[in-house]
């Protein structure tokens, strides 16, 4: 998966900064200090909860937001002065807003119309997004008689009809059904790849991130936590919000002492120490460890290096693929774990309230920043 | 409709008779006052009306039980009689009062659409204080709020003094009994009826849509004649036959600031009735108006069914 184009990035954003006042005139920071580039073919994803300023993000780029501080250029071009209109780029809104007094075919030919393209030319290049997005021959439809996924395949029609350099989607996806929600993931996805343009998807669903995502920026408070590809994200998070954000996490906090053979002991509060791999770079005090529920084993392959945690088995649930299991250990430490295959069988044999242990990698725990 | 649906189901038999029976006496019980007093109170009198415009005029006043055409004919010209003579003068008068009428639509609608905006945008609280200062003026008697724009206008009156004391001009501004005035007290009077359902639709437009159509390259005009606009026409639709129609039978205000200088055909039917005590010639004039305003109505309402029929056979057949 390629994270970076050599290409000269569509959207360039320094330094920017936005505040919010609140009613009660307090002033609330949504961008706190951005620094972001997007490549000219890049599918670039804002993730984070909501009210961390992906959002507001978005709409400085499109053009709604104006900065407080900081600059945006489009394709070299300084944006700050530029109104919505005049920039080269496209959003899909969260609820569509579908022009309600349109058909199909003039919500889509909208953009055209105004810019004045000739009628013909207009009919036949709507009649292409349409079949673009699968929605051919719906022209005459009108924006009520669609269902959420056609409306949601008519906004992406009418966003990509001026051929923006880069297209914006806002949320797009929240409102569709789970199944439905990922034959769009992938529609999006090829039909990116189709255009050959950049996109900025903002989501809170980390899951939708990482199906979709060139390169994933994660947002919180106004601030980038971490930005990288979808797998550098998931294995190597820099804090503990992200860790804690993108998927499931266990999280060990203690101080970490020098073992032999380049190993490491982290000494946890009430516990046996929990080994690892000595990281790289020397950290020293008070530490976070981070390992994903997938990490834990039952039966060690031999010849790895395989460490121990040992717990009481507090929970069990079969979520289809995985068994679900959570251990409590002695100090207190919840561990979740997702165990399949023999694995997962071994310890659905087992009762509540059995010592368990639970074999890791030792190079497979993740040392984040307390 | 429903009642004889109901009834209907009742004769078959098919549903239970307590279950069927309970909503049509509800359905009775509901709608039965309103019809008697409606019938007594607003068809009753119009009916008589409708027949007294047809009857000859009294010697002194009341009615002769005869058939009479002139009562229109004076109006709209076959009375050439040596009693009854047509005189242009009625339809002149109709003539301008239609076009003030329109005109003070047309203003309204200049006020309150801006006004409307910005007032949506307010924050809830802001916002309900405002909508409660705009209806405001009901709780003050029309005549009194009137008589506040005589003494405005008059030539000694405020507007003249203010314009004196800034030295714009020297002589007074004779603004009192002019078409001007006029159109100033209707269009007080009348903006609120304006500004409530222009308001009640500009509030519904979804922003959202005002950004999409920036977003795919429309400016501010552009955006305003493409979407806002058709978005909240039923607003300005609804407002403006709520101001043109009460307005084009408004007496009280051509009296107070028009004088005798700008009659309307309000007036006129006010005359005929309490002064001439001509009450067959009062009612033809009323039945007139009251024709060309349904006449207008229809106009609309079959433009717009119009633009609904064409629309929806077209979508089916390309669908």
């Amino acid at each position: 998966m390629k994270a970076t184009t050599p290409e000269a990035p569509v959207v360039e954003i320094r330094r920017a900064i936005k505040q919010f006042r609140t009613p009660e005139g307090q002033r609330v920071p949504a961008l706190a200090g951005i620094d972001l580039s997007v490549g000219a073919k890049e599918f670039v994803t804002l993730l984070g909860p909501s009210g961390c300023g992906k959002t507001t993000l978005l709409r400085t780029i499109s053009g709604f937001e104006a900065l407080d501080e900081g600059s945006i250029q489009i394709q070299g071009q300084e944006m700050n002065r530029v109104p919505p209109h005049a920039r080269p780029v496209n959003t899909v809104f969260q609820n569509y807003a579908l022009f309600p007094h349109l058909s199909v075919g003039e919500n889509v030919g909208y953009g055209l119309s105004v810019r004045g393209v000739p009628k013909r030319e207009r009919l036949q290049r709507v009649g292409e997004a349409l079949e673009m997005v699968g929605m051919n021959g719906l022209q005459q439809r009108s924006p009520s008689q669609l269902s959420g996924g056609q409306q949601q395949r008519v906004a992406l029609a009418r966003a990509i009809i001026n051929r923006p350099a880069l297209l914006l989607l806002d949320e797009p996806l929240s409102a569709l059904d789970r199944h439905l929600r990922q034959t769009m993931q992938r529609e999006l996805k090829s039909l990116q790849n189709e255009l050959g343009i950049a996109f900025v998807f903002v989501t809170h669903d980390q899951e939708e991130a990482l199906t979709m995502s060139d390169r994933i920026v994660v947002l919180n408070g106004g601030h980038i936590q971490q930005q990288g590809k979808p797998t550098e994200i998931y294995d190597r998070p820099v804090n503990a919000f992200v860790a804690e954000f993108i998927g499931e996490s266990n999280r060990f906090r203690g101080t970490l002492e020098p073992g032999d053979g380049g190993l490491g002991r982290l000494c946890l509060a009430g516990d046996e120490p929990l080994v690892l791999r000595r990281p790289a770079q020397s950290v020293a005090g008070e530490l976070q460890v981070m390992l994903r529920p997938e990490q834990f084993c039952v039966h060690p392959p031999s010849g790895d290096r395989y460490a121990s945690l040992k717990g009481r088995l507090t929970a069990k649930a079969f979520v289809g693929r995985d068994l679900e299991v959570i251990l409590e250990t002695r100090g207190g430490q919840p561990i979740k774990a997702a165990l399949r295959g023999h694995d997962g069988q071994t310890l659905a044999g087992r009762e509540l309230g059995d010592e368990v242990a639970l074999w890791y990698a030792i190079d497979a725990p993740h040392v984040i920043a307390a | 409709m429903s009642t004889t649906q109901l009834s209907s189901t009742l004769e078959t038999g098919a549903a239970p008779k307590a279950r069927s029976r309970r909503p049509r006496w509800s359905l009775i019980a509901l709608l039965g006052p309103v019809t008697a007093f409606l019938g007594v109170f607003f068809f009753m009198p119009l009916a008589i009306m409708a027949v007294f415009s047809l009857l000859e005029p009294g010697l002194y006043g009341g009615v002769v039980w005869n058939f009479y055409a002139d009562n229109f004919g004076r109006i709209l010209g076959w009375a050439n009689g040596p009693i009854e003579e047509f005189d242009p003068v009625y339809l002149s008068i109709l003539m301008r009062s239609l076009r003030i009428a329109l005109i003070t639509a047309a203003l309204c609608l200049l006020v309150c659409y801006p006004v409307a905006f910005w007032v949506s945008r307010l924050p809830p609280r802001r916002r309900n204080f405002c909508l409660f200062l705009i209806t405001l003026p009901f709780f003050a008697s029309l005549i009194v709020r009137l008589y506040a724009w005589v003494l405005i206008l008059r030539p000694s009156g405020a507007l003249n003094g203010l314009l004196a004391w800034l030295g714009i001009s020297d002589a007074p501004v004779g603004l009192i009994y002019t078409e001007a005035a006029v159109l100033i007290g209707l269009v007080y009077i009348m903006a609120p009826f304006m500004f409530l359902p222009l308001y009640a639709s500009i509030e519904k437009l979804d922003r959202g849509l005002i950004e999409a159509s920036y977003d795919l390259g429309a400016g501010r005009i552009t955006t305003f004649r493409r979407v806002t606009l058709p978005l909240t026409l039923p607003g300005i639709i609804g407002g403006s036959i709520l101001v043109f129609i009460p307005t084009l039978g408004n007496f009280i205000v051509p009296s107070l600031l028009g004088g005798a200088q700008v009659l309307m055909i309000g007036n006129l039917i006010e005359q005929q009735f309490l002064q001439a005590r001509n009450w067959p010639f009062g009612a033809a004039l009323a039945m007139l108006v009251m024709s060309v305003v349904l006449g207008l109505l229809t106009l609309y309402v079959r433009a717009t069914l119009r633009r609904q029929a064409t629309d929806v056979p077209g979508k089916e057949a390309q669908a």
